[in-house]
């Protein structure tokens, strides 16, 4: 280098000759400076880092390798960004977000860190330094096969479904994006850039890296894009945008090509490019592989469905969490079914057997069993009448197919939320019960029940509860009278309470809770019998009589029947604590027994005791989403305690306890609909969450503070009273509306509290007509209506004098 | 003393070194050392550290002060026999607390008042207490680029280099002792400049390092780097404050680029 040409390549000095060899003295005594911070490379300076090396150019900036000095020593990847941006807005975004940065802690995630501007105003950004390579480029370096590619992915799958849980849309993921370094002598997968996107462009949410065409300048990656961003959807980008570029992830690695290449994207420009985006399908990728050829990787079928399923154009056909994602990857890996593929039977039969060649004659026996079942189609069951002894038998194999899609397949599609697929199977079972002939005996009654109740909840799920409420309550009508017979079997005995139960809840649901109380009774007095009666199904029979008793007591407490609902929680809490210590690994029972704390720290009359009991439940809880943090549902549940709790406190003035539960419930929300922006069930539970806050800054006469937090409930719940609210939503939404114009007026904003107290008692007069509203949601509504006219009685008198 | 003994290349500079024990506390010492109460080994074992490390600086001025090669190395050879006697040291003032000026006054004053008496006496035949390679600094007086540059401006700039050139014999020793002779040799060009320098990155395919592990190596090195050289410095000064530590810095690097001037 230097001592050839004579002139030093920092300073342009000449260079000395002697033992130096070479190396320019007045550099080497430079850097012997306090304030020498190694001058930079290519002049980016940032206070509080030493850059020390490029690491690479990318669309959007350059990142450089660098030394953070202060406020801790550590190495660091910073990012320039040499778009020409407004460096303060982007870095407002940024701190915006760091909050939910910060909750992001996967060991497959490098967290981005720090925000700012360089001394010559760029922005940068600063993250963990992984040092390793691209995904793409490790797999085929380390040569790995199909399933260690696959782990990989399932690693990166679940880094992005934790930054989900926490409230974190990528929006730019791609290979370049996630980088395999080796720690600790294994190779572990880290993203990069969590929260780059977004700060960069937070009204499409769209990818970073530039493409420049014709002066227009538009950010993303074509390759791995979602149609919605493609489409620059201004709205409504939510993490299904990373469901879909993790997919095309997936398509590299296991086809070694992106879905759409270069060339495909290349000849077409910018508008082009995308408009591929949005109305192509790329090629399976199996069949891209082979036309890559030599890959020599033979891609199953499964693989496709998978790839094909994440990157659906439609987003609601999309996996809905990166996390189902990366399960039916998991399931692929085990022989199991993958929820991608349609559940053709052949397919079912097929998995099962795979997945049970172990056991060689057990599983035969079984495929053979449902190999038959599935050849009888529904139809032919039904003209099977003909010969009694024939009916008897297709009726049987009919019953096996109807109740493997009714229970097993049922459960899978409903985790997945397309309940509405067994429509048809439903009703067709409807149908085939329906016609056979009462004297085949009670099973007849029970399937005809059975399926009725299933189309119930599937019109639930649609939001139909006016005909979900009629199915149920006719599927209870059909065994009403079996049941309650003297000499009823088990079976029907034990169908009946399910279906008792099941009225209860929707009655609950949608009409009043003094109605759904009856059903409970009834569905505790007739499983009780089976319950006592022991036998080898006692244990499970006694599971469903504390699910009973449980639900009984919430309406007994609705109807402030709380010395009732004690007895009752406190018998299912036995029951409950009793299959806890039997099972003390199982998450289910630990969260059936820490529902039961909860419940009944409702209805305590003690309120340190009610607290303490809040307190397990969340122990509980909490311990549950540390074991299970892909699983929503616990998240949920962990929610609603909080929410449960900070009511409580509030009630006992204990404010500085109640706010930070209340906080935390509205974290868990806000992260669940970061996920799913559109998923009105939490936006709902958010707008509770958020009405909660509100009453605490009410009780606690901190109006100012909490007037946003009112504005955002109200606004959330005016959407989810656009679609087609509940009854308790629906009072709700008034309620957030009194809440709002108490605040207003308390900080003397009379005349927006005077309008909407108006609202408030137009609303009331509506729901309170006769036929309408009933119960404690009536009395509630009276008082608020009452409150509400005398408010503004005052308010009227003050605005006048104006 | 050297690098952790891990041999990790993660270790941040400043973590798993040792304070350099190969250094006294201060040159200052050294010099003390060789009077009141010190042996004759322990004195003439001080005195070869300051000769090996400041000997050229005080051989190139003797020598542009227009004396010939031969009796430029005697007269060395008399300085430095001087200092270890402590003969006439008292008497110079000690600057400051700088130990380069306090040199160069002691120098000043050993060739006005015994220059001729000490020549005359050692010449043909003279004690040779040190065993340096004269030749080789003639050499290298020969290759000094300016012949207008008065003997004390030659004197600070090759005290500079001489200090740096010890800093960074020292840094190759530290490596070669842990082991990492070979890191050092390949990263030692770029201890000067961040980034690639002259290398268009990646300075030595052999290292086997990715881009990131060697940016941080070269990183750690320049922190060591660093930290030996104020180190070095802070030994030539009465008090190593920091400041003091700069501004002694600063001006080897005013006499290093201004070659007209001097102090």
């Amino acid at each position: 280098m230097g001592s050839d040409s004579g002139v030093c390549p920092s300073c342009g000095k000449p260079l000395v000759a002697g033992a130096l060899g070479g190396i320019c003295p007045q550099c080497l005594l430079r850097l012997g400076l306090s304030d020498c911070e190694g001058g930079g490379i290519d002049g980016v300076e940032i206070d509080g880092y030493e850059i020390l090396e490029e690491l690479g150019e990318g669309g959007m900036g350059v990142v450089y390798l660098a030394q953070q000095t202060e406020p801790i020593e550590r190495m660091a990847a910073v990012k320039v960004i040499k778009l020409g941006m407004d460096t303060r807005a982007l870095v407002s975004r940024f701190n915006a977000e760091r909050r939910a940065l910060a909750l992001m802690d996967h060991k497959n995630i490098a967290g981005v860190f720090d925000a700012g501007a360089t001394s010559t105003g760029r922005p940068f950004f600063a993250m963990e330094w992984v040092d390793g390579e691209p995904i793409d480029t490790f797999c085929d370096r380390a040569e790995l096969d199909v399933r260690g590619r696959l782990a990989h992915f399932i690693d990166v799958a679940e880094a992005v479904q934790h930054a989900h849980s926490k409230g974190v849309v990528h929006c730019d993921l791609k290979p370049s994006n996630v980088l395999v370094a080796e720690i600790d002598g294994r190779p572990v997968s880290k993203v990069i850039d969590f929260g780059i996107a977004r700060a960069i462009d937070p009204e499409a949410g769209l990818g970073l890296t530039v493409v420049t065409e014709g002066g227009v300048q538009i950010v993303g990656t074509p390759a791995y894009m979602a149609p919605e961003q493609a489409e620059g959807a201004p709205k409504g980008v939510d993490t299904r945008v990373d469901v879909y570029s993790l997919g095309a992830m997936l398509y590299e690695l296991l086809a070694g090509g992106p879905p759409f290449t270069s060339t495909e994207l290349g000849a077409t420009g910018l508008t082009g490019k995308l408009r591929h985006v949005r109305d192509k399908s790329p090629p399976r990728p199996s069949a891209r592989a082979m036309a890559e050829g030599g890959s020599g990787r033979k891609i199953a079928s499964d693989l496709d469905w998978i790839v094909m399923r994440a990157m659906e154009k439609d987003r609601e056909r999309r996996y809905a969490s990166a996390g189902q994602l990366a399960d039916d990857v998991r399931r692929f890996l085990s022989d199991q079914p993958v929820v991608a593929r349609p559940p053709s039977r052949g397919y079912l039969v097929w998995k099962f057997a795979r997945r049970h060649r172990v056991g060689l004659a057990v599983g035969a026996a079984v495929c053979c069993m449902l190999a038959i079942a599935a050849t009888v189609s529904v139809v032919q069951a039904v003209r099977a009448h003909r010969a009694e002894e024939v009916a008897v038998e297709r009726r049987e194999q009919s019953e096996l197919l109807v109740s493997f899609m009714l229970e097993d397949v049922y459960g899978i599609l409903k985790d997945v939320g397309h309940l509405y697929l067994l429509e048809g199977v439903a009703e067709a079972a409807y149908r085939h019960y329906a016609s056979l002939p009462d004297s085949l005996g009670e099973n007849v009654f029970i399937g005809r029940s059975n399926a009725l109740a299933k189309i119930g909840e599937i019109r639930a799920q649609q939001g139909d509860f006016e005909a979900s409420l009629a199915k149920i309550r006719a599927a209870y009508q059909i065994l009403e009278p079996l049941a309650l017979g003297s000499g009823a079997s088990d079976r029907v005995r034990f169908e009946f309470s399910q279906r008792s139960a099941l009225l209860g809840m929707v009655l609950r649901r949608y009409r009043d809770p003094a109605a759904s109380e009856p059903y409970f009774r009834i569905a505790v007095d007739t499983i009780l019998p089976l319950v006592e009666g022991g036998g080898e199904r006692k244990m499970e029979y006694e599971g469903y009589l504390a699910g009973f008793y449980n639900l009984q007591a919430s309406s007994l407490q609705m109807l402030g029947e709380r010395g009732r609902a004690r007895e009752n929680l406190a018998m299912a809490l036995g029951i409950r604590e009793r299959q806890r210590q039997a099972d003390p690994d199982s998450v289910q029972r630990r969260n059936d027994v820490a529902k039961l704390y909860g419940d009944l720290a409702k209805v305590h009359d003690d309120p340190e005791a009610a607290s303490e009991m809040f307190r397990k439940a969340l122990e509980f809880r909490k311990q549950i989403t540390r074991e299970r943090p892909l699983e929503l549902r616990w998240q949920v549940a962990l929610a609603s305690t909080y929410i449960d709790l900070a009511a409580h406190e509030r009630r006992r003035h204990r404010y500085s306890v109640a706010l930070p539960a209340a906080d935390e419930a509205v974290v868990i929300y806000r992260a669940l609909l970061a996920r799913d922006a559109e998923n009105v069930q939490w936006q709902t539970k958010l707008a509770r969450a958020l009405q909660e806050r509100t009453s605490i800054g009410l009780w606690s006469r901190r109006f100012d503070e909490f007037e946003a937090t009112a504005r955002e409930a109200l606004e959330l719940w005016e959407g989810v009273v656009a679609g087609n609210p509940a009854q308790d939503d629906s009072v709700d939404h008034v309620l957030s509306k009194n809440h709002l114009a108490r605040i207003l007026k308390a900080t003397a904003q009379y005349q927006e509290a005077a309008e909407i107290f108006r609202q408030v008692r137009r609303d009331c007069e509506g729901m309170l007509v006769p036929g309408g509203v009933a119960g404690p949601l009536r009395r509630e509504l009276e008082k608020v209506g009452r409150y509400a006219v005398q408010e503004l009685e005052r308010l009227e008198g003050r605005l006048e004098p104006q | 003393m050297a690098l952790s003994g891990e041999g990790s290349d993660d270790v941040v500079a400043g973590d798993g070194w040792e304070s350099p024990a190969s250094f006294p506390a201060t040159q200052w010492t050294l010099v003390n050392q060789m009077g009141d109460g010190a042996s004759e080994e322990q004195r003439v074992a001080a005195l070869e550290m300051l000769a090996k490390n400041y000997w050229y600086p005080v051989y190139a001025y003797v020598r542009r002060s227009g004396n010939d090669y031969h009796d430029s190395e005697d007269l060395t050879q008399g300085f430095f026999l001087k200092i270890l006697k402590r003969d006439g040291l008292g008497a110079a003032d000690r600057d400051k607390g700088r130990f380069r000026s306090y040199l160069l006054k002691a120098l000043k004053n050993y060739l006005a008042n015994e220059h001729r008496r000490e020549v005359a006496l050692k010449r043909g035949g003279g004690k040779r207490v040190f065993s340096i390679d004269s030749e080789e600094h003639e050499e290298r007086f020969l290759a000094e680029p300016s012949h207008q540059t008065t003997p004390e401006v030659l004197y600070q700039r090759n005290w500079a280099c001489s200090l740096l050139e010890n800093v960074v014999s020292e840094l190759a020793e530290e490596y070669g002792r842990a082991g990492k002779g070979e890191l050092f040799a390949a990263l030692r060009d770029r201890l000067p400049q961040p980034g690639g320098g002259g290398f268009g990155g990646g300075a030595a395919p052999a290292l086997a390092m990715s881009k990131g592990a060697e940016a941080k190596a070269v990183y750690n090195m320049r922190q060591r780097y660093r930290k030996l050289l104020r180190e070095s410095v802070r030994q030539t000064l009465h008090d190593g404050w920091k400041e003091d530590i700069d501004e002694e810095i600063r001006f080897l690097l005013a006499a290093l680029e201004d070659e007209s001037d001097g102090f």
